[in-house]
């Protein structure tokens, strides 16, 4: 099967549906400050960046975790990589967005940041959804604060060249 | 270890080449397609290799692991990525066909001598599979550039009013 569906729904796939439905809703429900361009690359972006991890320290020779239930790519990794795991960078890059913070504040936002999708992810980890297989947790807190820090960079880069429509700063 | 400097020439290049299209063109159009080419070469290369399990590929030494990786994140994009400039400017169509033999080529190319390599293993796959690949992700990609350019587009429509 191209993308397998799950043998049994437990409480991975129910936590992926659930997670993923509620930042739709939060995400459609709040305003956004990104442009249309900016909004569709920093997507892209975090899709990227989801599938290189898999392709890169989940796979052989490193192993070092893996996703779902099983080690095969299925429909709910798809769903994670693609809808749930994207929404959170993109709250970052919307919220940053709108405080604009600088200097140390910027520091201490990625920081914030960071330390909520790391627990974030100890709750998916919780639920099955992740499986360590030599990854830490505190690992995740230092690679998310490069993922914030680069998607705000970006956000700024393509938000100068296509700024949003409602944004009131120029 | 050759194969491997090889590749990170390439990739060199590569970037080197995608800094330039990115003069010709758009900076961000060039950042959002280079991300959308790899999504599509990862997915589809997940799906052909562990779902379908039409390729065989396990490697256990790092060395054969980013010979491979690196020019998916590089050579490969950046070829998708000339392939659509030359689709999307205003050549004719014969001058467009000639340019997507030589792209597709070059894209098989590299798995060809992965298979020769034998860091790669065809099981139920062949070079003809692998240009319909290659051809569904020029498609995709071609349509996600559309969709940027026409955001872009609108983004400068409302700028100007």
């Amino acid at each position: 099967m191209i993308l397998p569906l799950p043998a049994k729904y437990d409480a991975n796939e129910i936590f992926i549906i659930l997670s993923t439905v509620l930042t739709f809703v939060l995400m459609f429900a709040l305003p956004r400050r990104l442009s249309a361009v900016t909004f569709t690359i920093i997507w892209t972006f975090n899709i990227f960046l989801a599938l290189l991890a898999d392709v890169t320290i989940a796979v052989k020779p490193y192993e070092l975790y893996f996703s779902v239930d099983e080690k095969t790519y299925e429909l709910f990794d798809f769903v994670l990589n693609s809808a749930t795991y994207p929404t959170v960078p993109y709250f970052v890059v919307n919220f940053y967005q709108r405080i604009q913070p600088r200097g140390l504040q910027l520091l201490m936002y990625v920081l914030l940041c960071a330390g909520v999708a790391s627990a974030l992810e100890w709750i998916s980890v919780q639920f099955h959804v992740f499986t360590y297989t030599g990854w830490k947790l505190y690992l995740s807190f230092l690679v998310y604060i490069v993922v914030f820090a680069v998607n705000i960079w970006l956000s700024n880069f393509i938000e100068k060249r296509h700024p949003c429509k409602s944004s009131s700063r120029s | 270890m050759m194969s491997l400097w090889i590749f990170l020439s390439f990739a060199i290049i590569a970037f080197i080449s995608l800094y330039i299209l990115s003069r010709k063109t758009n900076v961000s159009t060039v950042l959002g397609n280079y991300f959308g080419a790899n999504v599509l070469i990862t997915i589809t290369g997940v799906i052909i290799n562990i779902n379908l399990q039409l390729t065989k590929q396990s490697p256990t030494s790092h060395l054969i692991f980013w010979t491979q990786k690196i020019p998916e994140l590089s050579l490969k994009p950046a070829l998708l990525l000339w392939f659509i400039y030359f689709l999307f400017s205003t050549r004719s169509n014969f001058s467009k066909c000639i340019h997507a033999v030589i792209f597709l080529t070059a894209l098989v190319s590299i798995e060809i001598y992965f298979v020769h390599m034998k860091y790669l293993q065809w099981v139920n796959w062949n070079v003809f599979y692998s240009y319909l690949r290659y051809c569904l992700i020029t498609l995709l990609l071609a349509i996600y550039t559309f969709y940027l350019k026409k955001l872009s587009l609108n983004d400068k429509e409302v700028r100007a009013i």
